[in-house]
């Protein structure tokens, strides 16, 4: 075309023809050819009727309006936005279909309700324990700066051994990548309640230390430079004694209490999510004396310290390395063997319980991959069904977003169902696993199912039903009605894909399932074969109290004394059958030193060479038979055991074994040293070994020392009783309280307390994987059962020619029976394959078994094929039950 | 369909309605009578017109023919004519304008073009 505006033309038309890809393609078709020609003359002509700048003009302005109408176009196609929108009414009107047509189908409807409800809200749950013990913050800011040091003694091969105030001070001098370091030393306070004296736990801290933690105290203050200068008796007190044992008095701050008989003046109280150390109730200023400050040996500090701003951790690390090593070459006598090891504190605190929270996540995510295939699974039978309703609408002309809507709305209802009951079934969960949790959990108590929770479970049953519901949904609204009359209205099994997805899909999450059994018999069976175990004491009907005298008698024949009395007055009361006392007690937070190092003795010598260490306690000479620990041979205990008379020790059977293999050690010498100069002892007894750590841990080599023969302050009272032993507690402490009224008593329960405690933590984790592989199987079983259901009534007019043709029921339930028990096969092998290579991961719960025992796998193969096999057998003899005549008359 | 359920019209709709109502007319005639009757300007462009056009064809204003053949460039182009709806809907919608101008006169005085 010639004339003027030509290159205008040609240049708007060919960038229209670049926009008009962008519309949709019914457009295109429709107008597209028009539109562009129209341009081309609009152009041409302006050109030449008006001037070149009318063209161009009128060329910007209609391409800008082609860019502009893209979105509109597209809204217009998929809204229908018709003159009337859909107005509030019409939307109401659609969700009451919506909602009407999932009551029709309750079975369905409920179904997916259920399922859901059950993945979403223990993952729920569980995430809602792992948010607040792993992901929510430390209580201290800037957390990841606070590091605890220790010792590393390299020739005790010990990482993380308790800190020796001279090495405190060096390291702190020396290094210069902290911003603060202080000390803290384990303490206890007297207490008086109105039961009597009590004993707090309590830390002496040095001046650095709130500086270093940096948190701002509830109420009052927290230790300033005075109150170490000048040793006023000040202390912080936490919040839990605040409330427990002040009332939770707001003037308590600078008021005065009374601790060890004197008045302390309380400065603050900290907040409730400050629980460092662990338990701690009272921190009290600690500075040292000058022969102190030289000690390298006596190591039972504590110490913490944050990191300069901007320093990494291996700097720091470097500091202190380096800092060590001129303490080695400076103290070649204490510390050459000591260096020094920074942790960062959440690694500690959250360390231990990560891989275990982390393992029920999993197993939980596990759970909900069930949940979801096997929705899924229902949808697409759903469907199925409905493809030839959704053609004879197609045909009628709804369009693609009328048949989409409804679909949307329905998993909209369905997961609004399944937030709703998730959330009711959260909050009950919630509360029950934190009332099992073990007390090596932190921070549970302060877990709770809050708003970032509550959008979680929401969320995820809005996604979930989302990506199970939307592709078949979607797949549905492509619908071809002559395909679908061609078929015939029953024949829809769907395609062979859609048969195969099912099948597909139910196979997933039988193997899933069996992972979840697995795992869960595992941790049940260790957790039955350690209460199972002997721990070589006895634990039932037995009360224990403990003291620590120290303040009372200072002196070693004052404390044999008050054992020696209070001892006999105990073993008098009403009840009991036998007293004893101890350091240490089995199972028990040791509050005394609890190895001792010895050398066996040949020819009144120790021999070279052969130093060993063993577990040790002081005890009386009815301990072992009020802990039932059993004497295997010579003699035990006797009054006669004296500090003016010979030296005796009484070993366990480990240790006979290791050192005196094959024979009887009586009579054999040692050279002990426990808590005080080595000295030389005879072996009179050999009594039963016990599990003094911890039940699953094997007995060690253990040596009893008379608690006359080397005193100390350290007194746990156990009672053999014949009544339940809460009742004697009270008993017991009040007679001990007439011995001294001033006594202040420290744990005091029944022995069976401690035996419950020590396994909680085990039991915590069999519990919820039981919970897990529970709902997994019962879902699991409700996929095959429906899916079985679903394929014989798509199939009744098959199996009515098979049975007018002859084919007995029985060989029609045999045929359905034999068809899902091989995908049962397929569904569990695959499992059993999975589960070998996941279950490694319990390995820290087990005990006693290895993560691929035989017997447990085979078990749950085999109970998790006869569930499913039942689950197939009701519709396999559904089948078999089909009237023929009956069947054939469809349609 | 009640006439009244589409009032009141956007502007490039009642400019169509005009158009269409009593002969077919194609896009592009469309757009110079409405441009003549402004004086210069459309008041609309050419996308925001078909666009116009095929919703209205949707709710059953205006219908669509081919011509037959008979353009310079050979092509069939496409003629647009209102149905009798279409034409109820402009009368409507002319009623409504009436008396919206009547009650303006009123207030702001008589000033016509």
């Amino acid at each position: 075309m010639r004339g003027p505006g030509r290159a205008v033309a040609a240049c708007a038309v060919a960038t229209a023809r670049l926009i008009l890809p962008l519309y949709p393609p019914e457009f295109r078709r429709d107008v597209g050819s028009e539109l562009v020609a129209d341009l081309r003359w609009g152009i041409t002509d302006r050109a030449g009727s008006r001037s070149r700048r009318h063209a161009v003009v009128f060329a910007a302005r209609n391409v800008a309006a082609l860019v502009a109408g893209i979105v509109p176009e597209w809204r217009r196609r998929v809204g229908r936005d018709r003159r009337t929108r859909r107005d509030f009414g019409d939307w109401v009107r659609e969700v009451r279909l919506a909602a009407r047509g999932l009551a029709r189908d309750r079975a369905f409807s409920i179904t997916v309700v259920v399922t859901l409800t059950l993945g979403i809200a223990m993952t729920t749950a569980v995430f809602s324990v792992v948010d607040g013990v792993l992901l929510r913050p430390l209580a201290y800011p800037e957390a990841d700066d606070v590091v605890m040091i220790w010792q590393h003694d390299r020739e005790l091969g010990l990482d993380r051994d308790a800190v020796a105030v001279g090495n405190y001070l060096d390291w702190r001098d020396r290094t210069s990548t902290f911003e603060g370091m202080a000390a803290l030393e384990p303490w206890g306070l007297e207490f008086l309640t109105d039961n009597g004296p009590e004993e707090i736990d309590a830390f002496r801290v040095t001046e650095d230390f709130f500086r270093v933690m940096r948190t701002a105290p509830h109420l009052g203050r927290t230790l300033t430079p005075e109150d170490f200068d000048l040793q006023t008796a000040t202390v912080v007190v936490s919040y839990a004694f605040w409330q427990e044992r002040l009332g939770a008095d707001p003037q308590a701050p600078g008021s005065t209490i009374r601790l060890d008989e004197a008045p302390v003046v309380v400065a603050g109280v900290m907040p409730p999510e400050f629980d460092f150390p662990r338990g701690n109730a009272i921190w009290i200023p600690r500075t040292f004396s000058e022969g102190e400050r030289q000690n390298r040996v006596a190591n039972y500090y504590d110490v913490v310290a944050r990191l300069a701003p901007g320093t990494a951790l291996e700097a720091a690390q470097a500091d202190l390395d380096r800092a060590a090593s001129q303490m080695s070459a400076e103290y070649p006598a204490t510390n050459e063997s000591i260096g020094a090891n920074a942790v960062p504190l959440p690694e500690l605190v959250l360390g231990p319980v990560r891989s275990g929270l982390l393992l029920l996540l999993a197993c939980s995510g596990l759970l909900l991959a069930i949940a979801c295939t096997n929705v899924a699974s229902l949808v697409i039978a759903r469907t199925n069904d409905r493809l030839s309703q959704l053609g004879m609408r197609s045909a009628m002309g709804a369009g693609r977003s009328d048949l989409v809507l409804p679909q949307v709305l329905e998993c909209v209802l369905l997961s609004l169902g399944a937030a709703v009951l998730s959330s009711v079934l959260v909050t009950w969960t919630l509360g029950g696993l934190k009332s099992i949790a073990p007390a090596t959990l932190p921070r549970v108590a302060e877990v709770s199912a809050d708003v970032r929770v509550w959008m979680f479970a929401l969320v995820s049953a809005f996604a979930i039903s989302l990506l199970v519901g939307l592709p078949a949904t979607l797949r549905a609204s492509r619908v071809d009605l002559t395909e679908l009359l061609k078929g015939g209205s029953r024949r829809s099994t769907g395609s062979k894909g859609e048969r195969a997805r099912r099948e597909g899909l139910v196979a997933v999450q039988l193997a899933m399932a069996l992972v979840l059994v697995t795992a869960a018999t595992l941790t049940a069976r260790s957790v039955l074969a350690i209460s199972a175990l002997d721990p070589g004491y006895r634990t039932d009907n037995v009360a224990i109290v403990s003291s620590q005298i120290w303040r009372q008698y200072g002196t070693p024949p004052a404390q044999i004394a008050f054992v020696r009395e209070s001892v006999e007055r105990l073993r008098a009361l009403p009840g009991v059958r036998e007293v004893g006392t101890t350091s240490g007690l089995p199972l028990a937070e040791q509050a005394f030193a609890d190895e001792a190092t010895f050398w066996v003795e040949r020819d009144g010598a120790p021999v070279e060479g052969r130093e060993s260490s063993a577990g040790a306690a002081t005890v009386s000479p009815g301990y072992f038979d009020a802990l039932g620990i059993p004497l295997v041979s010579g003699r035990r205990f006797v009054d006669a055991d004296a500090p003016d008379a010979a030296r005796v020790v009484i070993v366990n059977e480990e240790l006979a074994r290791r050192h005196w293999p094959g024979t009887d050690p009586i009579g054999e010498r040692v050279n002990v040293s426990f808590a005080s100069a080595p000295v030389s002892a005879e072996v009179v007894g050999v009594v039963g070994d016990v599990r003094h750590g911890a039940l699953d841990q094997d007995p060690r080599p253990r040596l009893y020392i008379p608690h006359a023969q080397s005193p100390n302050g350290a007194i746990i009272f156990a009672a053999r009783t014949s009544v339940d032993p809460e009742t004697l507690i009270e008993a017991m402490k009040q007679e001990l309280w007439s011995v001294n009224a001033g006594l202040s008593m420290g744990a005091s329960h029944a022995f069976s307390e401690l035996r419950a405690g020590a396994e909680r933590e085990r039991q915590f984790y069999a519990l919820l994987l039981a919970a897990f592989a529970i709902a997994a199987l019962s879902i699991a079983a409700v996929g095959v059962y429906g899916l079985g259901a679903y394929t014989v009534a798509r199939q009744r007019p098959e199996i009515g020619i098979m049975l007018a043709l002859g084919a007995t029921p029985r060989r029609i339930a045999r045929l359905y029976l034999g068809r899902h028990g091989r995908l049962l096969m397929l569904g569990l092998g695959l499992g059993l394959v999975i589960a070998l290579g996941l279950t490694r991961f319990l390995r820290g719960l087990l005990y006693g078994l290895s993560p691929t025992d035989p017997l447990t796998l085979g078990l749950s193969f085999f109970g998790l094929g006869l569930i499913g096999l039942l689950a197939t057998y009701v519709p396999a003899r559904r089948a078999s039950r089909i009237d023929p005549t009956d069947a054939l008359r469809t349609d | 369909m009640d006439p009244e359920s589409f009032i009141p019209l956007r502007s490039v709709e009642v400019d169509i309605l005009i158009a269409v109502a009593d002969r077919p007319t194609h896009g592009y005639a469309i757009l110079k009578e409405a441009e003549g009757r402004r004086g210069g300007h459309p008041g609309f462009e050419i996308p925001t017109l078909y666009r116009a056009l095929r919703r209205m064809r949707e709710e059953g204003l205006v219908r669509s023919l081919r011509g037959d053949g008979d353009e310079p460039d050979g092509r069939r182009r496409q003629y647009w004519q209102a149905t009798a709806l279409g034409q109820e809907v402009l009368a409507a919608e002319i009623a409504r304008l009436e008396t919206v101008v009547a009650a303006g006169r009123r207030v702001a005085g008589g000033a016509s073009a």
